[in-house]
């Protein structure tokens, strides 16, 4: 009955949880919101067209929302996997003061309002688009892969790396090359960002029964893949100058962000199997998120530079 | 909810009342605030066009 502050007369099971409001925000992973209303915002702006401000704004109150349904809905899912690593035990449903059930259907609900809120606001094509990436995330990436793969992160990193799509979606009413890019920018940093996390959480995945890569494939072959990841993420991140879209200033930054993306991985492999190697995965895993922030606002600043003819 | 409860024989602490009227009001703020933004689009949504009007 963790949790549970209601006295008991007699055994009744389940009929009220204790989460409080606060509890419910964190079902919606507020900390991955941020990334995923960020990049859809930078989609949306980079997009060509105009949009009234309110409808914009509102479109991207449903991708967050959007987001946050497929967080609650992973947190519903995966609430055993979760009581099993410290580093999740406390959520809301495993630290016993959400309801499984309350998880579900507050994660249903938010799916559901989100996905026609933003049809209504903007078009159809991104509301198909935003429950595709909640349906990818929750279904191929929670129910499917994450327990049977250790490409589990390479496959369903596409669920995170959907906003931007999604955010020019709302703007055009279709897709391009240009939102294609952004979508393979996230989609390529995902992997390195998650297994440098994975090698100093190896023992939590390994005691939860995930198949990350450093627990199937061992350490070393984590390290070189996070190179090459980072190597290939360097190259992904050049694409919008080398394609048009962005201009050389962009690509500058671009080249800056990369080199060091690659400088970081490549201190993990430096620092292999020492008792700096933590402190190196952790670093590797906090700038590479600053790395993707920085990377998506200068592509923003940039394009409303290009449309302005700044440059 | 509360029924719920009575039904099921538990008695709601001071702390669960209170935290059911918070949930209860975050909800009801939710659904005003669901309303007002469909307002809101179609608001927008008819844009300048709605002065255009044919007399």
């Amino acid at each position: 009955m963790n949790g549970r502050a209601t006295t008991v007369d007699e055994p009744a099971g389940d009929v009220l949880s204790a989460g409080s409001v606060r509890d419910f925000i964190a079902l919606l992973k507020p900390r991955v919101m941020t990334l995923v209303v960020f990049t859809a915002l930078v989609g949306l702006v980079a997009a060509p067209g105009t949009m009234h401000p309110g409808l914009a704004a509102i479109a991207i109150l449903c991708i967050a929302v959007g987001g946050g349904a497929s967080g609650a809905l992973n947190m519903w899912y995966d609430a055993d996997i979760d009581a099993k690593m410290r580093r999740t035990a406390d959520r809301p449903v495993p630290g016993g003061r959400i309801l499984p059930g309350e998880a579900l259907g507050f994660g249903l609900f938010l799916a559901a309002i989100s996905v026609f809120t933003l049809g209504m606001a903007t078009n159809w094509f991104a509301a198909g688009f935003l429950a595709f990436t909640i349906f990818f995330y929750v279904a191929v990436y929670t129910m499917w892969l994450k327990r049977r793969t250790p490409q589990n992160i390479v496959i369903g990193g596409a669920a995170g790396a959907f906003p931007p799509m999604v955010g020019w979606a709302a703007m055009t009413g279709g897709m391009s090359l240009e939102s294609i890019v952004m979508f393979a920018i996230i989609f390529i940093w995902t992997p390195p960002h998650f297994w440098a996390l994975a090698l100093v959480k190896k023992a939590d995945y390994g005691a939860a029964g995930v198949p990350m890569l450093p627990n199937v494939a061992g350490d070393a072959a984590t390290r070189r893949q996070i190179l090459w990841y980072s190597i290939a993420l360097a190259f992904t991140g050049l694409l919008p100058t080398i394609l048009g879209f962005n201009s050389l200033v962009y690509g500058a930054f671009a080249v800056l962000g990369g080199v060091w993306m690659i400088w970081l991985a490549a201190d993990i492999l430096r620092k292999a199997d020492t008792a700096a190697e933590p402190k190196a995965c952790w670093r590797m895993f906090g700038q590479s998120m600053l790395y993707l922030f920085v990377l998506f606002a200068i592509i923003l600043l940039d394009k409303l530079a290009m449309q302005r003819g700044f440059w | 909810m509360m029924s719920d409860l009575k039904s099921t024989g538990l008695t709601p602490s001071p702390a669960d009342k209170r935290r059911q009227k918070t949930r209860s009001l975050a909800i009801a703020g939710a659904l005003v605030f669901l309303a007002i933004l469909f307002y809101l689009i179609t608001i927008f949504k008819m844009g300048a066009g709605i002065l255009n009007k044919g007399i």
